[in-house]
């Protein structure tokens, strides 16, 4: 699913809410049938590690490496060490980030963060993947790989859902337009 | 050039001379009570007999009369006649000044050591030393008992607000040095909570980076505290194994204490900040 408008019309807000990094004022949270903001912290969190999530301001842990941030996901949810080290090179790799694993976050440029970011998300195996603005700074190589890695993915059963200002970022089957916090009927031809 | 101390160093100094502080004060408290407790437990075993001094003095025969009739009296384990030179030096502080008091006129003394079973009444005394036609002054030393009493009261109350106060300033830092803490990992936090890290891993991985300057503080205070009180003679009446085990218990159980303290305030502030920062 591709989440698209412009500026502030509430595409981050969406995604917020969906990630459960925001509650909802009103209204109802869904999330595998279950009303995430009813259960217990453990319960939530249960759910948060069942989402992959890119944030927009890429949210990476300053004080750790790329390999360590990029297996964070992983390690939360008990994977062994020697599981995690081999999934996390691998990653890297597909990324173009290997030879930075032993680099801070500060020390890579715009385009490398966003794809460590992307590459966190993703590393947890998780259901659902909500990536907001996933390419947004990324060169075309790059957004474009990244972007096979995400349909990838999908094809392989993950739900994703991608938020851009851009409409065509990517072929969806399903797009929803906000303006100014409010879904639009779907354009047909 | 600009010294920049480790990260956590002034916590750990704070801890430390709060925690050195405490086990001073419960080591000095101890010392009170077990001092003034000792002094009033000899003062209620014993009495004095101060034989009244007439216009030619106390004779030896009057006073060794005294002596025999006391340690005749029930109740009474044993008799001590305190020579002339030594009650001078008793009443020293009151006849200092006093232009050589010819010691013949200073009263005798003598002290008598009660039995614990069954010990004498002052009245008893004075009444056996009255028939005997002896005037004399019996003594059981209530005025001295309460002056220990007060005693311990006086030095109690500003020990136990002492540490009352440094276990209040631990606590104050366990706080503080978990709050800088979270600030400083907020972003890093509220990140491993949005990707599914429970708020208990959140709170164990932030104590866990707070309890090294707060056990070792709590620590090095406890050493320090232990070396200045070793030093200042504070709960070692003896220098032997024994007599040194309670100071080193009360010191070990104030520095637990502190540390006690300090942790559990460094856990309530990271269960909150944690909670305030999951969404």
């Amino acid at each position: 699913m591709l989440v698209h408008g412009e500026a502030g019309a509430g595409k981050t807000l969406l995604m917020a809410m969906a990630g459960l990094a925001l509650r909802p004022g009103a209204g109802k949270v869904q999330l595998f049938g279950l009303d995430p903001w009813g259960a217990s912290r453990q319960g939530r969190a249960r759910l948060r590690r069942r989402l992959g999530l890119v944030f927009q301001d890429l949210s990476l842990i300053d004080d750790m490496t790329v390999a360590e941030n990029a297996a964070l996901p992983m390690r939360i949810a008990g994977v062994r060490p020697e599981v995690l080290r081999r999934d996390v090179g691998e990653l890297l790799t597909w990324m173009g980030l290997a030879g930075k694993a032993a680099a801070r976050p500060g020390d890579l440029n715009h385009d490398e963060c966003q794809r460590l970011a992307v590459a966190r998300a993703v590393a947890g195996r998780p259901e659902i993947i909500l990536a907001d603005e996933p390419v947004g700074w990324m060169g075309p190589e790059a957004a474009a790989r990244v972007l096979r890695l995400l349909l990838q993915l999908n094809r392989q059963g993950v739900t994703l859902v991608m938020a851009s200002r851009n409409p065509d970022l990517a072929p969806a089957p399903q797009k929803l337009e906000l303006i100014r916090g409010r879904p639009q009927p779907e354009a047909r031809p | 050039m600009r010294l920049r101390l480790p990260r956590g160093f002034a916590t750990f100094l704070i801890t430390a001379a709060l925690t050195a502080l405490a086990g001073l004060c419960a080591l000095g408290g101890a010392t009170v009570l077990e001092r003034t407790g000792g002094w009033r437990t000899r003062l209620a075993g014993e009495m004095t007999v101060a034989i009244r001094p007439g216009p030619a003095g106390t004779s030896d025969a009057e006073v060794t009369r005294a002596a025999e009739i006391l340690a005749g009296t029930r109740g009474v384990a044993e008799v001590r006649v305190l020579g002339r030179s030594r009650v001078a030096e008793l009443l020293a502080p009151w006849t200092a000044g006093a232009r050589g008091p010819d010691l013949a006129v200073l009263p005798r003394l003598i002290a008598v050591d009660l039995d614990g079973r069954a010990p004498a009444r002052r009245q008893g005394l004075a009444d056996a030393l009255n028939a005997a036609g002896i005037g004399a002054i019996v003594d059981d030393h209530q005025g001295w008992r309460r002056t220990a009493l007060d005693l311990r009261r006086q030095a109690a109350a500003p020990l136990l607000g002492g540490l009352a106060a440094c276990l209040a300033g631990l606590a104050a830092a366990g706080s503080l040095s978990t709050g800088r803490e979270a600030e400083r990992r907020q972003q890093a936090l509220r990140t491993r909570l949005r990707l599914g890290e429970t708020p208990g891993d959140c709170v164990r991985s932030l104590i866990l980076s707070c309890l090294p300057e707060l056990g070792l503080g709590t620590l090095a205070g406890g050493v320090i505290a232990a070396a200045l009180g070793l030093a200042s003679g504070l709960g070692t009446p003896g220098a032997n194994a024994a007599a040194l085990a309670q100071p080193v218990v009360i010191l070990a159980a104030a520095t637990a204490l502190c540390a006690l303290v300090a942790g559990t305030l460094a856990l309530v502030t990271a269960v909150r900040r944690t909670r305030d920062m999951e969404p």
